[in-house]
């Protein structure tokens, strides 16, 4: 077989494949058999006709397409092989000569990562969060404010009321705001500066005609530093009542008995979003700087995937929202061709990211044991299918390991962990590094007795865990205890 | 007879290729009023081979029915040629 590669863009070639005669007539005498055999010559038995007496009824070319039918998997893997080359997708195989029989196919190959050196790279750690009693103070302004009780009051419109407005704004010839029948809350925050303070002293019924300007670098470039004639007409002056704090506010909130409770809950919550927000900073961080250093290639359909990745997740979500993508995209107006266009950029961020990261993982021998990654599974499932019996989430997870889709869920789990580990290993951390690194061992030395256990028990989902669980994690661990 | 009138078609069937095949013995379907002289003569000059034997037999109309009406196949004459060892004739193209 004769291959040749010729590259056509990044990370993609087209292959010439010329394979041997030989191998061609052998599969097209096969062939003709089983054309014989479904659409007998007259005058032979089925599947008894000589090749000849096929090719002249059918046709040579006729067999040769149904013979290439059938080996085209073949040579193309046999091809990759003998051009040494790693692919990512494959593209319809074209017949481009048929005597002598040439081939040719366009293939995408698999990205290449090039992670350069980044044992220097650092980030700096975020402190710890630390949550301070003003900030529980304000949040507990935010529950009072959300049980707050508004009265409709006759009397002149002051600083914290609510009021319900008409508001038209006017620039020049520009309308910038014509709304009736707005309920605001009066506060000196409201823009542009002075908004607020201008309503003071209104009367029900009343109009005032005002003219304020938005300061120079305020964060809507329309406006910003715009001079603007209001006039606006009181409908209604409502006082806003909080309510105290104490045991009661706090059994409004929720189901709390005591003040003290509803504290701890605030901060407990406050701590978790900050200590998210924190995360996700050091990881943007990280994987920044990381990016740095790596130099991916991927070929274009490797993108497309990504788009079709990002797609996917939306209509998912779009589908728990009750709503139809397509219909989605007709209300915002766009066609799937635009939706994927303006994904596009933050698709090739996060598809770069993701190579980077799995390099990563491999660089680092980050691994995720089986018992890890079924945990994860079975969580996710019970969460999303409110699934509780066990049995059913072995089942769903069995099934999922035959359609591939186990695969696809264990680089995302690898995604993730990859990205923990690289800050730990950025910031510094390292008893989480050691953390991170230990959770693979002894989730798999757990997994091995479960392994064990199954197979005493015949349980069908243990065998194919033993399949799974190729994690070596004795060849990891020292390094990384070496590290610690 | 007319060389050129006589041979009318090979006769391809899975006994045929055989006999080809083993025993250089050839079938055709020739004209009804050939003799075994004219399709020895018939088959050397198409073929450009020698010719040792020839076998004729005479294959008899058979009844066919049409509903209500009956009919009969014409009678014809097949000829089984048997060819001088080492000739062979390629009834096929690209063999």
């Amino acid at each position: 077989m004769k291959v040749n590669t010729e590259t056509v863009a990044t990370r993609e070639v087209v292959l010439t494949i010329e394979p041997d005669a030989k191998t061609i007539e052998d599969a097209m005498r096969r062939t003709a058999r089983q054309i014989s055999r479904v659409r007998p010559v007259p005058g032979f038995r089925p599947g008894r006709a000589p090749y000849a007496m096929v090719e002249r009824m059918f046709g040579r070319e006729v067999i040769l397409n149904q013979a290439l039918d059938v080996m085209a998997p073949d040579i193309y893997r046999q091809a990759l092989k003998e051009a040494e080359i790693e692919a990512y997708s494959q593209g319809q195989i074209e017949v481009e000569t048929e005597d002598p029989v040439v081939l040719k196919v366009n293939v995408s190959l698999a990205p290449t990562v090039e992670l350069g050196d980044y044992s220097e790279l650092s980030i700096e750690p975020e402190p710890e969060v630390a949550i301070t009693d003003e900030q529980v103070e304000e949040e507990i302004e935010a529950v009072r404010r959300r049980h707050a009780e508004y009265t409709p009051v006759e009397r002149p419109l002051q600083m914290d009321d609510h009021a319900v407005l008409d508001i038209k704004g006017v620039s020049g010839e520009e309308e910038i705001v014509n709304q009736e029948r707005v309920t605001v809350n009066v506060t000196e925050e409201m823009m542009p500066p002075g908004f607020g303070e201008a309503l003071v002293g209104m009367s029900v019924d009343e109009s005032r005609e005002f003219t304020l300007s938005y300061p120079e670098e305020f964060e809507d470039e329309e406006l910003a530093g715009r001079e603007v004639d209001y006039e606006v007409t009181l409908h209604t002056v409502r006082e806003v009542e909080l309510p105290d704090v104490d045991d009661d506010l706090a059994k409004m909130a929720g189901d709390y008995d005591t003040l003290d409770e509803l504290r701890e809950a605030l901060t407990e919550r406050l701590t978790q979003r900050l200590e998210a927000e924190r995360r996700q900073r050091e990881t943007e961080a990280a994987v920044e700087a990381l990016l740095s250093v790596v130099t991916v290639e991927y070929p274009q359909a490797a993108l497309e995937d990504e788009i079709d990745r990002i797609m996917q997740n939306q209509a998912g979500r779009l589908q728990s929202m009750g709503l139809n993508f397509q219909s989605y995209l007709n209300m915002v107006g766009q066609t799937i061709e635009t939706f994927r266009d303006s994904v596009r950029p933050s698709a090739e961020q996060s598809l770069i990211e993701r190579l980077a990261l799995l390099e990563y993982a491999e660089a680092e021998g980050i691994e995720i044991a089986d018992a890890e990654l079924q945990g994860e599974v079975g969580r996710a499932l019970s969460n999303r299918l409110a699934m509780q019996a066990s049995p059913q989430i072995d089942e769903t997870i069995d099934e999922m390991r035959k359609d591939g889709t186990m695969r696809l869920i264990y680089a995302d789990v690898l995604v993730r962990k990859a990205a923990q580990h690289l800050v730990a290993n950025f910031a510094g951390r390292e008893e989480e590094l050691a953390e991170l690194s230990e959770s693979a061992e002894s989730e798999t030395a757990e997994d091995e007795e479960q392994a064990a256990e199954g197979e005493v028990v015949g349980e069908p989902t243990s065998d194919s865990a033993v399949e799974e669980s190729a994690v070596p994690a004795d060849e990891e661990q020292p390094e990384a205890d070496a590290e610690a | 007879m007319n060389v050129y009138e006589v041979i009318k078609r090979p006769i391809l069937t899975e006994k045929t290729t055989e006999q080809a095949d083993e025993l250089r013995q050839y079938t055709f379907e020739v004209d009804r009023r050939a003799t075994k002289i004219d399709v020895r003569r018939a088959v050397e000059a198409a073929f450009d081979v020698t010719v040792e034997d020839v076998r004729i037999m005479r294959m008899p109309g058979k009844t066919r029915r049409f509903g209500r009406h009956i009919g009969r196949t014409s009678t014809w004459k097949k000829a089984s040629v048997t060819l001088a060892p080492g000739d062979s004739i390629s009834l096929f193209e690209g063999v």
